[in-house]
């Protein structure tokens, strides 16, 4: 039995050229000076709140959908890491979508790093050298996801969520969302 | 080496499943000593026909469908496995996940733009009212992905479920006299679906016993109902359209399976009893089945 997956590393099926590394974080301290490093492109990767990520799945969805549009340059942001953090969120606000889905104003955070296209792992090295925080197993977002903020932001019915488990419904919505 | 079977299906979507893996569990239920299968039970006997079958993972490659012009696989890793008059099906993995993907193709003799168009309508529609009706908590495969470009929809393959179609002519088949037994129970959780999809003002627009499904896995003591195929869907409060809903059900329940019109009437009253506007769409049922469809009686 292993200690638990520190790292996932995939490639999307649709895109089998582009890989995708996961990499959770717990405690991070500096939020603002990784804020910082992203928007002035230090850090080339989508920083996520892990507290509204349920399961790998739903940000796997979010980064297929975001490399889609990169690739037919239809993104809504400017950035495919900006387009990951849009797509996980239900509103088609972008500003909103970075506020909720990513690094919060907080003293201490847990944080998911999503990078693409890093198959000798340079580009994480270089996020673990910048980020404050324990490196801590994907599995860990089970305890770390706070369900009952998801089902708020999505507006989830009882109804629905008796359909199937918390992250298909969410995935359903990132899918549908601008289907109207 | 397997054939796709061209659905001529009623309806223009023709996203009907598993039918032609029919053949193999009829043959399977009758070798049995005449007992009524369980849903899980037909549902297990169908997965083993369909690995027997494994070969035409091996057949798709250059195969004339599944491919463009070039001769390159359109989608690669994925398998076509059904014909429908709009659509073509695909089984395949998206992201660690088996799928099922529906892709809506273009017909060549409309004209391009329009043509265009009405597809992209046609596959936006069929994702907006699924989530619709999962919102008003109707089971339907999750939709993991929509490809505008190419109008392709990627959703949750149920592999352990079977069309309500496959469940009536297994019972049927096997049982004899005691196939209303076995079917009312479903008939009953069907008539409590369509009455949910009712209340939340949705036409399926395409009701036949292939478009409802049984899923039954083990954590499951009774089967649960899932519909399929929302892309002749539409929104309406109207019980006129509630009861043409109900009357494309009727029509192709009687004519798929015969002698079930005791069966069907399970799935009105259970309908009834659990929609409150029930009365009135039943009512407008009667009508439409005197006066046929479509028939606004105006001009």
């Amino acid at each position: 039995m292993s200690a638990g997956t520190m790292e996932l590393n995939t490639t999307l099926d649709l895109y089998p050229d582009t890989t995708v590394t996961m990499a959770l974080f717990s405690q991070v301290t500096n939020g603002a000076e990784i804020r910082r490093k992203i928007t002035d492109g230090t850090i080339a990767a989508a920083v996520i709140n892990a507290q509204m990520i349920c399961d790998p799945f739903q940000v796997l969805v979010a980064v297929n959908k975001a490399v889609h549009l990169d690739k037919l340059d239809r993104k809504k942001t400017k950035t495919v890491f900006g387009e990951i953090l849009f797509n996980l969120s239900p509103g088609n606000n972008i500003l909103a979508a970075y506020q909720k889905f990513g690094v919060q104003d907080a003293k201490s955070q847990d944080l998911l790093v999503v990078l693409l296209n890093d198959p000798k792992g340079q580009q994480l090295e270089q996020v673990y050298s910048i980020i404050q925080g324990t490196r801590i197993p994907l599995e860990s977002l089970r305890d770390i996801v706070d369900e009952q903020k998801i089902i708020k932001l999505f507006k989830i019915p009882d109804a629905e969520r008796k359909v199937g488990r918390l992250v298909d419904v969410v995935v359903c919505r990132m899918a549908t969302k601008d289907a109207g | 080496m397997e054939e796709i079977p061209a659905q001529a299906s009623k309806g223009e979507s023709g996203d009907s499943r598993v039918a032609s893996l029919f053949d193999f569990h009829v043959s399977a239920a009758s070798s049995k000593t005449a007992e009524i299968p369980t849903v899980a039970e037909l549902i297990d006997t169908q997965a083993k026909s369909a690995c027997a079958l494994g070969g035409l993972a091996s057949c798709s490659e250059g195969e004339g469908s599944s491919t463009d012009g070039g001769g390159r696989l359109r989608h690669p890793g994925f398998v076509l496995f059904m014909q429908g008059a709009e659509a073509r099906l695909y089984r395949g993995t998206f992201l660690g996940r088996p799928v099922v993907m529906k892709e809506r193709f273009s017909k060549k003799y409309r004209h391009p733009r329009l043509d265009e168009k009405l597809t992209t309508k046609r596959t936006q529609g069929e994702a907006r009212t699924a989530a619709r009706a999962r919102k008003a908590g109707i089971p339907t495969p999750c939709i993991y992905f929509v490809n505008y470009q190419n109008n392709c929809i990627y959703m949750e393959d149920m592999q352990l479920a079977t069309t309500s179609r496959d469940y009536i002519m297994a019972v049927q088949s096997a049982g004899g006299g005691d196939s209303f037994q076995a079917l009312q129970p479903i008939m009953d959780k069907i008539g409590q679906i369509l009455a949910t999809l009712h209340d939340a003002d949705i036409i399926h627009g395409d009701l036949t016993t292939s478009n409802i499904m049984l899923k039954q896995d083990k954590t499951m003591s009774e089967p649960e109902v899932v519909l399929i195929d929302f892309g002749l869907s539409s929104v309406s409060q109207l019980n006129e359209d509630k009861g043409v809903d109900l009357y494309v059900l009727e029509k192709a329940f009687l004519s798929t399976h015969p002698n079930t019109e005791t069966l069907f009437r399970v799935i009105l009253k259970s309908y009834s009893k659990q929609s409150r506007k029930a009365k009135d769409v039943i009512k407008k049922l009667d009508e439409v089945r005197l006066r046929g469809r479509k028939r606004t009686m105006v001009g």
